[in-house]
């Protein structure tokens, strides 16, 4: 990581001195990331390649305004692209979000009994859990999409999100019992169509 | 034991959240409570899991070949004179009211000494000095920001003075155009443009297209093959710690370190706008610390892959040509600092050639031989090794064995087109010294190797069951690299790694030591890979961090293994 840095920051001055070679060796270093941060968050290939784009020319058109005192380049980028990633995403779905999507995303739910969910978490494909996720409420999903994607720390994930690292804190929490609880139910589910 | 704790405390502690004081009494209860240990290592299996599935979903994903920087480069540049305009607009509106103060401080001096003979004309000249320096500034950022080719033209590098170790790259010299450089080298303007910008500035390094011979049999390896010696060394993360790793290296008295380079991420985009950034840094740090590097150069870039297939996982590229130019500018880039270049891995494999029912030895040797004789046409002294092939079974479309497909290899001629033949024999559960028919450990939970018993499964039986059909097709003299071997250390391993289970610290300690040994009296053993370093550190919890031997006892012991 340490050599990465210095590395961006050398590549920053040469970009904000004028040198657009620099601009591209920017882009190109951070382009499958900002892409990959995108779709991970918006899960819609093409949304997300406009927003990437979108979020790393806006990052390079303004690079005068980074401060590496404040923050990472990294942390401002996906700052940046969680910050559209949400209008995209509430240009798109709001208007059409189902009123089940409201209920499913708030409040805690009780914790259900140990046991099932042992064997649904055993069981449970990477892809399942992928789904589970996309099943999530957005905030939590920032949240842990966050968490893990970059493994950032919890002050970093409040930093990016606008939040206090306690809300970034607990949104993780609400989330992995959220996916817990899904993952039980999709099993049981499973289990009583076997049995019919 | 009362008081079990509730799931929010132990999501809470999964999740390492509690207070220091709340995280002590959920330890203390932990220790005592087999229960709540049971529970919460129910939380963090899910856990990882859920960290797997984003890291999965996040390898998988790549963004099309329309997202290129030149899709933003013109309003980039709008953007950036427009910048660059309110600049110089200020410099100028300073330079102006520096003049304008001075102006007026020097009517007042003159009304002052009013009865002077003459208001002196010296005086008022150098008082244009700020705006004229402001000016000649402006001129200079603006030059730099609009690249229009002058006409004042001269090459001071003639072709023959192009070292031939480098033919296919040029750097810049002021007063070159794009024709100009087009005519030295005789190539279209259009190819020369389409390989490069469309603009350019003195010091930038341009890709000159020149067309590589590229016969559908390959000729004739060069003689004179290079001395290949038994030597130790480990994989190490380039990203990771750079000066620490050195350090490390030095300790464990080594005297190689291998990185894996993946061509996709230096040449994303085609037309060779690579990004070596990176590969500089660590290369001369390793380099001029006397560490050997070998760099396996893997994972075509979308642009390079046939249009058909499958782009979730790796593959090899539609045309060999492009995989042989990358690797030999990597070989001319490096000369004299990266010793040894592997040609792919693991190509037995369907994730890393391009998907389901693409494994294909011929396409493979292809690749082989064009990379070597590329790389030795630019720099000779640098090591081939092909490919280390995956410890593997014949399983559908997904895998072929790899002594089979090794077999396929040398009939489709790959002899002479490697210095080292590269292996990953790895152990899985097994020691190192094993014999892979009558292995038997009845107190493992892995029971792959007896069960199925096949000489992938022991370091040996890849080593020996190698060396056998290289004996065999008369290539005796050609010593195997092993590029990647280890044994992993995990309580809770990802799918696919259950064999980690059964390992310990002190048996990985242990085998790596044995392997070694034994390689080491060989006399057909090239330089040997442990795999790996430091993953442990710069990617925890993943599998790669299950072989990664910093700070584990086989550190000490290889610390202390006689060399």
């Amino acid at each position: 990581m340490g050599t990465d840095m210095s590395n961006i920051n050398a590549l920053i001055q040469r970009w904000q001195a004028g040198d657009e070679r620099a601009a591209e060796a920017i882009y190109n270093q951070y382009r499958d990331a900002t892409f990959g941060l995108a779709y991970t968050l918006l899960d819609h290939p093409a949304d997300a390649e406009e927003v990437a784009q979108d979020a790393l020319t806006y990052a390079l058109t303004h690079i005068n305004r980074f401060d590496p005192e404040k923050a990472g380049f990294t942390t401002w980028l996906h700052t940046i692209t969680v910050s559209r990633c949400r209008n995209k995403r509430r240009r798109r779905y709001l208007p059409g979000l189902s009123l089940m999507a409201w209920l499913k995303g708030g409040g805690d739910a009780p914790d259900p009994a140990p046991g099932p969910e042992g064997r649904a978490i055993q069981k449970a494909t990477s892809d399942e859990i992928w789904a589970a996720i996309q099943t999530l409420s957005y905030p939590l999903r920032e949240a842990i999409l966050l968490r893990y994607w970059a493994d950032y720390t919890y002050q970093e994930i409040g930093e990016i999100l606008g939040c206090s690292m306690r809300t970034a804190q607990s949104r993780v929490r609400s989330a992995h019992k959220r996916l817990r609880a899904t993952l039980a139910e999709d099993d049981w589910i499973k289990l009583e169509e076997e049995l019919q | 034991m009362s008081n079990h704790l509730t799931d929010e405390q132990l999501v809470n502690y999964a999740y390492r959240t509690l207070a220091d004081t709340q995280r002590e009494m959920a330890d203390f209860h932990l220790a005592r409570c087999p229960q709540c240990r049971a529970r919460l290592a129910e939380h963090e299996a899910l856990q990882r899991r859920i960290r797997y599935s984003i890291m999965d979903r996040r390898r998988q994903t790549s963004p099309s070949a329309q997202m290129t920087f030149a899709a933003i480069a013109p309003g980039l540049k709008r953007s950036r004179r427009l910048i660059m305009f309110w600049k110089q607009s200020n410099q100028l509106l300073y330079g102006a009211i520096t003049l304008a103060i001075l102006v007026i401080l020097a009517l007042g001096l003159i009304v002052f000494f009013g009865n002077l003979s003459q208001p002196s004309a010296g005086t008022m000249e150098s008082k244009d000095e700020p705006l004229a320096t402001s000016t000649s500034t402006a001129a200079t950022s603006q030059s730099t920001d609009t690249p229009a080719p002058t006409a004042t033209i001269s090459v001071p590098t003639s072709q023959a003075q192009i070292s031939a170790a480098e033919p296919i790259t040029y750097i810049v010299q002021p007063g070159d155009t794009l024709e100009l450089i087009a005519e030295k080298f005789g190539i279209p303007l259009a190819d020369l443009i389409r390989a490069n910008q469309d603009f350019i500035q003195a010091g930038q390094e341009l890709i000159i297209p020149v067309e590589k011979p590229t016969p559908s049999t390959a000729p004739p390896p060069p003689t004179g093959k290079i001395d290949v010696t038994f030597g130790y060394g480990v994989q190490a993360d380039p990203r990771g710690d750079t000066q620490a790793n050195i350090e490390h290296i030095k300790t464990l008295g080594f005297g190689w370190v291998k990185f894996q380079m993946p061509w996709k991420e230096v040449g994303p985009a085609p037309g060779g706008n690579y990004i070596w950034m990176m590969w500089d840094e660590a290369i001369d740090a390793y380099a001029s610390n006397d560490v050997k590097i070998m760099l396996s150069i893997v994972k075509a870039p979308d642009w390079a892959r046939p249009a058909d297939d499958d782009k979730s996982v790796d593959g090899l590229p539609a045309n060999p040509a492009n995989y042989a130019n990358f690797v030999a500018q990597v070989a001319a880039r490096y000369q004299g600092k990266v010793q040894a270049i592997e040609i792919w891995k693991e190509q037995n494999l369907w994730y890393v050639t391009g998907g389901k029912g693409r494994i294909d030895p011929a396409a493979y040797v292809q690749l082989l031989q064009q990379a070597y004789l590329a790389i030795k046409s630019v720099n000779r002294d640098m090591m081939v090794i092909s490919g280390g092939l995956s410890p593997a079974g014949n399983v559908g479309d997904l895998a072929t064995d790899d002594i089979e497909y090794l077999k396929q290899m040398y009939e489709l001629g790959a002899k002479g087109y490697f210095d080292a033949l590269g292996a990953h024999p790895s152990g899985y559960n097994c020691p190192a010294l094993a014999d892979w028919e009558t292995v038997e450990d009845s107190t493992v939970s892995f029971d792959g190797p007896f069960r199925a018993r096949h000489h992938s499964w022991c370091f040996l039986g890849t080593m020996e069951g190698y060396r056998e059909v290289m004996v065999a097709n008369g290539d005796g003299d050609t010593p195997i690299a092993p590029t990647e071997f280890g044994w992993g250390v995990s309580s809770i391993p990802e799918p696919g790694y259950e064999y980690t289970r059964d390992n310990t610290y002190k048996e990985q300690a242990q085998w790596i030591v044995e392997a070694y040994q034994w390689a080491k009296e060989q006399g057909w053993v090239g330089p040997m890979l442990l795999w790996n370093l430091d993953y442990g550190v710069t990617a925890p919890g993943t599998e790669l961090g299950y072989f990664s031997i910093l700070n584990t006892p086989a550190y000490e012991a290889l610390v202390n293994m006689p060399k």
